[in-house]
């Protein structure tokens, strides 16, 4: 019984989510919510051998770009973070790696009781490449399929009131992301704040919701890849959010970022009015703004057990013109710059068979196809964006007869950034394909299997082979698990093994520099055990 | 399973299409077509470019670039993107062929000093990244072709980079240091780049020596500096390991000792070393379409490896369908007979014509001394030269296509040497209707005049005249000549023959003079007459002096045509002209019938 509560308060939050895309409504756990589309090392020439050549490095959080440089995965939990990160490195590894919410339950429309509450949402895996190792995310795209991700957890805790018919939220989350204390021994596990923000529920007028503060915006994803599709914005701003009865909702957000690079901020020394030590000033302060909105309509109704939706989805990136100072002590000036996204989704639901099915697409062009959080460029001189431009399309859905059950997730990307090379591995196209299903051995017990397909293709040619840059990898795993709270794909917690074995082709290993010994083995497995859970938190039921 | 797979791959595959993905845009440069471009060497004029100096055309691979213009030893910004940009210039200036340089990954930087010029590679299978990727490269090749442009690539098989340093001390670390207490006994050891030893490099603690010193490989991924590619290259039995040369006359030391700047003189005696840099260096032919290679320290490298290389390239691209594939070497030096002998039998098609460069371009044209060195250095041409094509080479004796130029990167310009527009237009008049093969070092069409390296390295859009300008007087007088030889087979293919060359250099009537003929068994025909001084005309005669006027090959009584000025000449009734010439001027006769205009 639970479990069918919990699928569908799912459901139910299936259908609100979008719209609430402020998603501000759900603070669904980050994801790979923060795409770097570029390499930060690109920036950091003193770390960057090649600065062309991509970094295929687990432990450090990856630019979710395009491969070649493999997504670098979800670092799991068994995985030896050990490298120096920035603060852009662990913001991207900390949305590479949480785990998207099933569905987001309608927490605006049922209001919680008044007082605080403790919610959370994780996951934390150990697990052996099977050869004395630790297993490793064998990802090749931007955002693989998920069976062998990494450790990532959030600790939410919110203050709820009903005062003068008005319902107020105080949302705080604290994310973490692995390796854990008791796995490296190191005291300082790397922590973020992500939700920081009050919400007026009833503000004003009955439906108009206001917000302010830090937060993770989103709508719906495709769970197998840990993907949002159409949404995923993380700043600091605020917004408004408009339901008109039970057949639509408009979202308007504002926010801002800016990340510690000199693409936007710029700190530099110079000789002090007096004394001796030399005093900082801020030369480069150009935070990017980013204006979002959404409408989203329900044909049939919002809270109907079956109903469809409709989402128009469009955001407005700008920056301001700046000047910088560049390593060699030359004045360099930065043109303002700008770049919008334009994308739409449709989708359907039945609460019976707990079905639902999501298909989205989204262009972006410009200074948009960069997440908030990332840096636009590699190398070179190339200061604007104008020539980037990103394609998705993504499908995901789920079905679940009695003891059976199925997940089906799919996405395409084509990417250009903004230099001007034609030819070059960042320039890429690539998708995956995954399919779970599910069969219940019992009300409490379960196995899934998984199999996928991923892939892409660059525009830059293998100098040792001259053929063109790409590969694939085709990943199976099985993932017999216990649900306390008994059947039903999305609820949770779940124990888990996790078993996968990822066989990349020629292409792939060739991501991989010859020191590394991925570039040599065909196959790569991944054995693990693991926990999901997400409870009473702003994103999971 | 399988079929899943499939299924899925299907799909996947029919995304990407829909996505309009990547397979169009590398739809040109996906696959290489080996073909043979080029008909005769002699028809092409070469034009020498330093890619990082050329032409930027793609900043996002501006990697640690120079931001002021003006360190000639950093990086510039210069790539094949702006290579292909800028193929109209080279058009318009009458090139046939480019000469780029070296692809292929260097040691970023060393020293302060950086490795634009692609002499320090450290893995000879990835390209240097600051000049682009091998789908630009290909592009840029395919362009050339498309215009009749061939490319001739910059090889080294003389050294590495500074990849690794002697271990001396032993002590695992590279060591750089002043022993000794006296004048006498002071002596720098540096570990990076000791003296030459022939026993090789010995290692050396208190007590005396130890053996030879072990090699150690850096590990500086950050520049490159990194353990050498292919791995054949990271065995010490890769390298001669008896340091950097300190007597060019010892013959050991020229051919074993590494080059200064710390460059590791490959053995090129290890038969597996031989066989690598032939795969490696054809395996970029093959993926590249190339025209030719420029060979760099080709008297560094012993004959017998040039014996095997030479031959073994030609048969290989032979059988992949390339033919007339040019070798040319570098051998550095003024010895027309050393110089000669990388031309013999089963060596290289060509070579840079030093001695010519510095007997003629220099002597003659730079410091106005006798023309009749001009005379005694063709005499012993013959002697020295290779009179046969090389077996499956390029269809013509070395002697016919020796490579010959002014100045290159390693040289001061002309005009630094002597800094006289007319006396520069002169030695182009003569490189570009000499026989052989007329090598242009970029920038001389700009009036370049930058003195030793690295300021002879200038950026090619930082022209005086403004960036890739077509109309000053010496790009003008290059597309000119090139336009002439292009017009007039026998200025190409024509066998060469002096008809006037002279020992007076003062105010004597023929002072500075050189004439020559060109024929063909055609019939071409071309009379070409220079005055190589600047102080006053000069004429092919010397009956001020109590001799003759010029014999020449053209029929007695027939009109030649100057295709400069449209002048006619008569030949005498004794087949004798006498053509007057202006200081540093020139003449350019050709038969009335076969005068094709102004």
């Amino acid at each position: 019984m639970v479990g069918l509560a919990v699928l569908r308060s799912a459901l139910a939050s299936l259908a609100v989510a979008a719209v609430a895309s402020t998603a501000a409504a759900q603070p669904t756990p980050p994801d790979d919510g923060v795409v770097l589309e570029e390499p930060i090392d690109g920036l950091e020439p003193t770390d960057d051998a090649a600065p062309d050549a991509p970094v295929i490095d687990e432990a450090e959080p990856a630019p979710a770009a395009p491969p070649p440089a493999p997504p670098v995965a979800p670092a799991d939990a068994t995985e030896d973070v050990t490298t120096e990160d920035t603060s852009q490195d662990v913001a991207a590894e900390v949305t590479e790696l949480e785990a998207p919410p099933p569905g987001e339950p309608d927490e605006d429309v049922d209001h919680e009781a008044p007082g605080f509450v403790f919610g959370s949402y994780g996951r934390v895996v150990a697990a052996s490449d099977l050869d004395g190792g630790t297993g490793r995310n064998a990802d090749i795209v931007t955002w693989g399929p998920r069976l062998d991700e990494g450790t990532y957890a959030e600790l939410e805790l919110r203050r709820q009131d009903d005062v003068n018919g008005m319902h107020l939220r105080i949302v705080a989350t604290l994310a973490v992301v692995g390796p854990l204390f008791h796995f490296d021994g190191e005291f300082e596990d790397r922590f973020a704040i992500r939700n920081l923000f009050l919400e007026v529920d009833d503000a004003l007028a009955e439906g108009l919701a206001l917000w302010a503060g830090s937060r993770m915006w989103r709508g719906d994803d495709v769970y197998l890849f840990d993907f949002w599709p159409l949404d995923n914005l993380n700043t600091v701003g605020g917004g408004a959010r408009y339901r008109l009865g039970d057949a639509a909702e408009f979202a308007l957000a504002v926010g801002l970022a800016q990340p510690n690079d000199p693409f936007q901020r710029q700190v530099v020394d110079v000789i002090a009015p007096s004394g001796f030590e030399p005093t900082e000033v801020l030369v480069l302060d150009r935070p990017r703004i980013v204006v979002a909105s959404k409408a989203t309509w329900f044909p049939l109704g919002r809270e109907r057990p079956s109903g469809l939706k409709a989402v128009l989805y469009g955001e407005h990136h700008s920056l301001a013109a700046g000047e910088r100072t560049s390593e060699e002590g030359m004045r360099e000036t930065l043109p303002s710059d700008s770049g919008w996204v334009l994308g739409g989704q449709v989708g359907g639901w039945m609460i019976d068979n707990a079905a639902f099915v999501n298909l989205f697409v989204r262009y972006a062009r410009g200074l948009a196809v960069y997440d908030p959080l990332g840096v636009p460029f590699r190398v070179g001189s190339t200061i604007e964006t104008e020539r980037a431009e990103e394609l998705r399309l993504a499908l995901s859905a789920n079905f679940e007869w009695d003891m059976l059950g199925v997940q089906l997730g799919g996405w395409f990307r084509r990417f250009r950034d903004a230099d001007p090379s034609i030819f070059e591995r960042a320039a890429i196209a690539e998708g995956a394909v995954a399919v779970r299903p599910y069969v219940w051995l019992g009300e409490h017990a379960g196995i899934a299997a998984e199999a996928s397909y991923q892939g892409f293709e660059t525009t830059a040619l293998d100098e040792r082979t001259g053929n063109p840059v790409q590969g694939s990898a085709v990943k199976v795993g099985l993932v017999p698990f216990f649900s306390p709270y008994g059947r039903g794909i999305y609820t949770r917690p779940h124990l888990r093994l996790i078993y996968a074995a990822t066989i990349r082709d020629a292409g792939a290993r060739a991501l991989h520099p010859d020191e590394d010994p991925r570039s040599r083995e065909q196959t790569e497995h991944f054995l693990g055990v693991g926990v999901e859970w997400w409870f009473d938190s702003s994103s999971y039921e | 399973m399988v079929v899943r797979q499939q299924q899925l791959r299907v799909i996947v595959a029919a995304a990407l299409f829909v996505g309009g993905c990547v397979s169009g845009e590398l739809d040109d440069v996906r696959d290489v077509k080996i073909e043979t471009h080029v008909e005769d060497w002699r028809d092409e004029v070469i034009y020498q470019l330093v890619v990082d100096r050329f032409a930027n055309g793609d900043p996002s691979n501006d990697w640690r670039v120079d931001p002021t213009g003006e360190h000639l030893a950093r990086y510039q910004g210069g790539d094949w993107q702006g290579v292909t940009d800028h193929l109209d210039y080279l058009e318009a200036l009458g090139v046939t062929a480019i000469w780029i340089s070296p692809i292929v990954l260097n040691v970023d930087t060393d020293a302060n000093v950086d490795g634009y010029h692609g002499y320090w590679q450290i893995d000879l299978t990835r390209l240097n990244p600051h000049f682009g990727d091998l789908a630009t490269l290909r592009r840029m090749i395919d362009a050339c072709h498309d215009r009749g442009i061939k490319v001739i690539l910059d090889i080294v098989t003389n050294h590495m980079g500074q990849a690794f340093y002697y271990d001396i001390n032993i002590n695992g670390r590279p060591d750089e240091n002043i022993s000794g207490s006296g004048p006498d006994t002071i002596e720098r050891i540096t570990e990076y780049d000791p003296d030459y030893d022939p026993r090789g490099i010995q290692a050396s603690t208190s007590l005396g020596e130890a053996g030879p010193a072990p090699i150690r490989f850096f590990d500086m991924p950050e520049i490159f500096r990194v353990p050498p590619e292919p791995p054949l290259f990271q065995r010490p039995d890769a390298y001669n390991r008896r340091g950097r040369v300190t007597s060019w006359e010892d013959p050991d030391q020229v051919v074993y000792g590494d080059f200064p700047g710390g460059l590791k003189d490959v053995a090129t005696e290890n038969p597996a070393v031989r066989e690598e840099l032939v795969r490696v260096f054809v395996d970029w032919v093959l993926k590249l379409d190339l025209d030719g290679f420029r060979i760099d320290t080709l008297k560094h490298v012993e004959y017998e490896f040039w014996e095997h290389f030479a031959p073994e390239v030609r048969r290989r691209l032979r059988e992949a369908g390339k033919e007339r594939f040019l070798m040319f070497g570098e051998a550095f030096d003024g010895n027309d007979e050393l110089v000669g002998s990388y031309t013999l039998p089963n060596r290289v098609d060509s070579v840079f014509y030093f001695p010519h460069k510095f007997q003629v371009f220099n002597d003659v044209f730079m410091y106005e001394q006798s023309t009749s060195r001009i005379q005694r250095l063709f005499d012993e041409r013959a002697l020295h030269y290779g009179d046969q094509p090389q077996e499956s080479g390029v269809g013509v004796a070395p002697a016919q296509v020796l490579v010959n130029f002014i100045d290159n990167h390693d040289l001061p310009r002309f005009l630094f040497e002597k800094p006289s527009v007319a006396a520069l237009h002169a030695a182009l008049a003569y490189l570009l209707t000499q026989d052989g093969i007329p090598c242009l070092y970029y920038g001389t069409e700009q009036q370049f005049d930058g003195g030793n390296d690295p300021a002879n390295r200038e950026n090619l859009w930082a022209s005086p005249h403004g960036a890739y300008d077509t109309t000053n007087e010496t790009f003008r007088w290059i597309a000119r000549l090139t336009g002439i030889r292009r017009d007039y087979r026998a200025l190409s293919r024509g066998d060469f023959v002096l008809r006037w060359t002279t020992d007076r250099t003062d105010e004597e009537q023929d002072a500075g003079i050189v004439a020559f003929e060109r024929t063909t068994p055609e019939g071409d025909y071309a009379l070409v007459v220079i005055n190589s001084q600047g102080r006053h005309a000069s004429e092919t005669s010397a009956s001020e002096l109590g001799g003759e006027p010029m014999e020449v090959g053209a029929a007695a009584g027939s009109t030649l045509v100057d295709v400069l000025t449209g002048e006619r000449h008569t030949v005498s009734a004794a087949g004798t002209l006498a053509v007057r010439v202006e200081p540093h001027g020139v003449v350019i006769l050709v038969p009335e019938s076969d005068f094709r205009g102004g």
